[in-house]
């Protein structure tokens, strides 16, 4: 194990030196003879060959000879201790790689480099993710760790698939003045996700919607335990769903209200509804919005019981399973137009 | 010379450094070490084809070390010539490569063999098809001589093992099976040399290979060997310096002759300074006296002594010899090696390319090994004792 241990920090450390020996060629060189002798000793012991007297004496003599010498009696427990460093720097070492490539080819295949927690990660892009509940103890997150290589290889051919946004049996809104004619396009949105609101405020800005048949998919994210992300997020989506029901294109007025609007002392209704608004007093907010749509109180209160069918909530299931099961997203806003998929805040020069 | 003269031989070793490694090379005494400077200084020239006088000179020097070798030896001039090459692997490789194996039925070496005839013997098998036998060594490193067939056999062991120096006793008798079942003998004669070389003396085995580096000369390898053996070998490492006349398709040895015989292995220039560096040692070591070889017996006896009754040292040695080989219980012998080394005492340590016996037949973990030479003074050993005594206490 010490020479692995030893070749992995060389490997390491070979950055540093490779900088220093522009300007000292010596160490350069005594640094590569180094490494050439870990590793001819690690490539003997990948093949279970004899590494008898290799760079792991070289290592570990240096360091217990002295001792030997003064305190012989030290050689056995220190010597027990090197081993066992060694085996913690092989076995961090072995994990970190793995655990690299495997962010790597998690971003490449899901969008972002954190599997569970995809918002985590600062490299992809910038997304509401749907994250999976926290493990609670050492070997969930190793269970886990394993599952999530799962995920990703299940994740690959994606890549390479071309996708048709027709073809999802997504329960939807639509926007009023939509063309049937036009190239359909799928947004999945969660109300309470500020990427979700910058996002269809680019669209909006962009004419992205006159330009495609855009179907709205309401989503509250919820995750593993069944908590929902955003906290009236789940209200929002089953008014939208009961007032599109009710008449099409009042939904689309809710979010747009949600995304775009403000209140008199300027702070937009989705903080409002992310962190001030109790269930009641959203659904109020909401009701109230929908008196303002030209609603009157037997409309909205027909709203108010088709939103507690059992249906809406069927509805809101079906795109869940679409949405985890059948594309995997792991974060919102998800698009779907032009063959392609597209995770995360959507530029207007995109 | 006194022994106090022969330590002068080794004034160059500093205060306090001990050399304990003559086993894989001998430190070279100021006579050696004069020759060769002399050769470089005073008479450097190409040897055996020039006429001019440093070239003489080299000529009658060299001339002078062949003599020297058989002397030393025991052998006689009439039977045996002294080639030169590399070291001792490189001349049993040169000798297994030109036998012509047709003439022979198995090749045979013993368990206890450095790798240079290990390792050439199974490569010998392998190439030409012959089986290969591997004999069991005695503790008294004599081979039980009914324990093999050596009809048509080709013998090749040592007669002195290099970790713990026990010798070939019945190679007298040996010799003598192997050459009346129609064998060749050859010996590996490295470890023996500097200070056994009377295991070998008058007995008529056909080849003695041994390094001239292991016994106070410079770097450079010898093959002494019966001038019958000539009629099992085949020419095939050929050139310069090899023969007498050159046709287009053909040539003409100057080893058909007794004169150049030697140059049957000796292709191309040799190396004419450490030959003569050669000459020199055997010269200094026959003229070591009595007294001298006795302060060295008292020397390695008591080291063995001392190491063999400690408790925690596992001695392979079964008997005291200049060469000893043993491993400290729970301590690992490099790291012992390195601290030794600390303390600017050199000695070897692993399995000194004997791992098929010291590994593999015997499981022993690596071993240290001391090696003790005429250069070793009485002060040398208190000092390893001291040193031993605090590291195993």
């Amino acid at each position: 194990m010490v020479c692995i241990a030893a070749f992995i920090i060389l490997a390491i450390i070979g950055v540093f030196v490779a900088f220093i020996s522009i300007f000292k060629p010596k160490i350069g060189k005594a640094y590569l003879k180094a490494m050439k002798k870990a590793w001819g000793c690690l490539w003997k012991k990948v093949r279970l060959q004899k590494c008898e007297t290799g760079f792991k004496d070289d290592v570990k003599n240096t360091l217990l000879s002295r001792v030997m010498l003064k305190h012989p009696k030290w050689v056995k427990p220190l010597s027990a201790i090197i081993e066992i460093i060694s085996v913690v720097i092989v076995i961090v070492a072995v994990w970190a790689l793995l655990t690299a490539i495997k962010s790597l080819l998690a971003l490449w295949a899901l969008g972002s480099c954190n599997v569970t927690k995809p918002s985590a990660c600062s490299l992809g892009a910038e997304v509401c993710s749907i994250d999976e509940s926290e493990p609670k103890n050492f070997w969930e997150s190793t269970g886990r760790w394993f599952t999530e290589w799962g995920e990703i290889f299940e994740a690959i051919p994606d890549k390479f698939k071309s996708y048709d946004a027709a073809n999802y049996d997504f329960n939807y809104i639509t926007l009023p003045g939509t063309n049937s004619g036009k190239a359909v396009a799928v947004d999945i949105f969660d109300p309470g996700c500020s990427v979700c609101m910058i996002s269809y405020r680019n669209q909006k800005d962009a004419g992205f919607f006159e330009k495609y048949d855009t179907r709205l998919v309401p989503f509250a994210i919820q995750d593993t335990d069944n908590k929902y992300k955003f906290a009236n997020s789940e209200i929002i989506v089953k008014y939208m769903f009961a007032a599109e029901q009710f008449r099409s294109g009042l939904a689309a007025q809710i979010i747009d209200k949600i995304f775009t609007g403000k209140n008199s002392e300027g702070v937009s209704y989705q903080n409002k509804f992310n962190d001030d608004y109790s269930r009641e007093e959203a659904i109020a907010k909401l009701e109230s919005w929908l008196k303002d749509f030209g609603v009157d109180e037997d409309g909205v209160a027909e709203i108010r019981t088709i939103a507690g069918y059992p249906e809406i909530t069927d509805k809101m299931t079906q795109n869940r399973k679409i949405i985890e099961n059948e594309l995997r997203v792991k974060g919102i806003p998800t698009m779907i137009f032009d063959g392609k998929r597209h995770t995360g805040l959507w530029k207007s020069n995109e | 010379m006194g022994y106090d003269r022969c330590m002068e031989e080794f004034d160059y070793l500093g205060e306090g450094e001990v050399y304990l490694d003559g086993a894989c090379q001998s430190l070279r005494p100021r006579c050696v070490i004069e020759a060769v400077k002399d050769y470089y200084t005073k008479h450097n020239s190409c040897g055996e084809r020039v006429k001019y006088k440093w070239g003489i000179v080299t000529d009658e020097k060299v001339e002078e070390t062949r003599e020297t070798v058989l002397k030393y030896l025991g052998f006689k001039a009439k039977k045996y010539t002294v080639s030169f090459t590399l070291n001792t692997t490189y001349g049993i490789n040169l000798l297994l490569s030109q036998i012509n194996p047709s003439k022979f039925q198995k090749i045979v070496t013993s368990e206890i063999e450095h790798n240079s005839p290990f390792l050439a013997t199974m490569a010998f098998s392998k190439r030409t098809g012959l089986p290969r036998e591997v004999l069991k060594r005695e503790d008294d490193g004599s081979i039980d001589e009914g324990s093999c067939d050596f009809s048509g056999a080709i013998v090749v062991v040592n007669c002195a093992s290099n970790f713990d120096g026990r010798k070939l006793v019945n190679l007298k008798s040996l010799t003598k099976t192997v050459h009346k079942a129609g064998g060749i003998i050859i010996i590996d004669a490295a470890q023996a040399m500097a200070h056994s070389a009377e295991v070998l003396s008058g007995i008529e085995v056909d080849a003695v290979c041994f390094s001239a580096h292991k016994l106070y000369a410079p770097s450079l390898g010898v093959i002494v060997w019966r001038d019958e053996l000539v009629d099992y070998l085949e020419p095939w490492w050929l050139g310069g310096g090899m023969v007498d006349d050159v046709q287009k398709d053909s040539f003409l040895l100057s080893a058909e002759g007794k004169e150049h015989r030697y140059t049957r292995f000796e292709s191309g220039l040799q190396a004419w300074g450490e030959i003569v560096g050669l000459g020199a040692a055997l010269k200094w070591l026959m003229r070591v006296p009595k007294s001298d070889w006795k302060s060295f017996e008292k020397n390695y006896k008591e080291l063995y002594e001392f190491l063999a009754e400690s408790p925690k040292v596992h001695m392979v040695n079964l008997e005291a010899n200049p060469t000893m080989s043993f491993y400290v219980e729970g301590m690992d012998s490099h790291l012992l090696g390195t601290a030794l080394s600390r303390e600017n005492i050199m000695a070897r340590t692993g399995y000194f390319c004997a791992h098929y016996y010291l590994d593999h037949v015997l499981g022993l973990p690596p071993l240290v090994r001391f090696s003790l030479g005429l250069h070793n003074r009485e002060s040398d050993i208190e000092k390893v004792k001291k040193v031993m005594e605090k590291i195993i206490r």
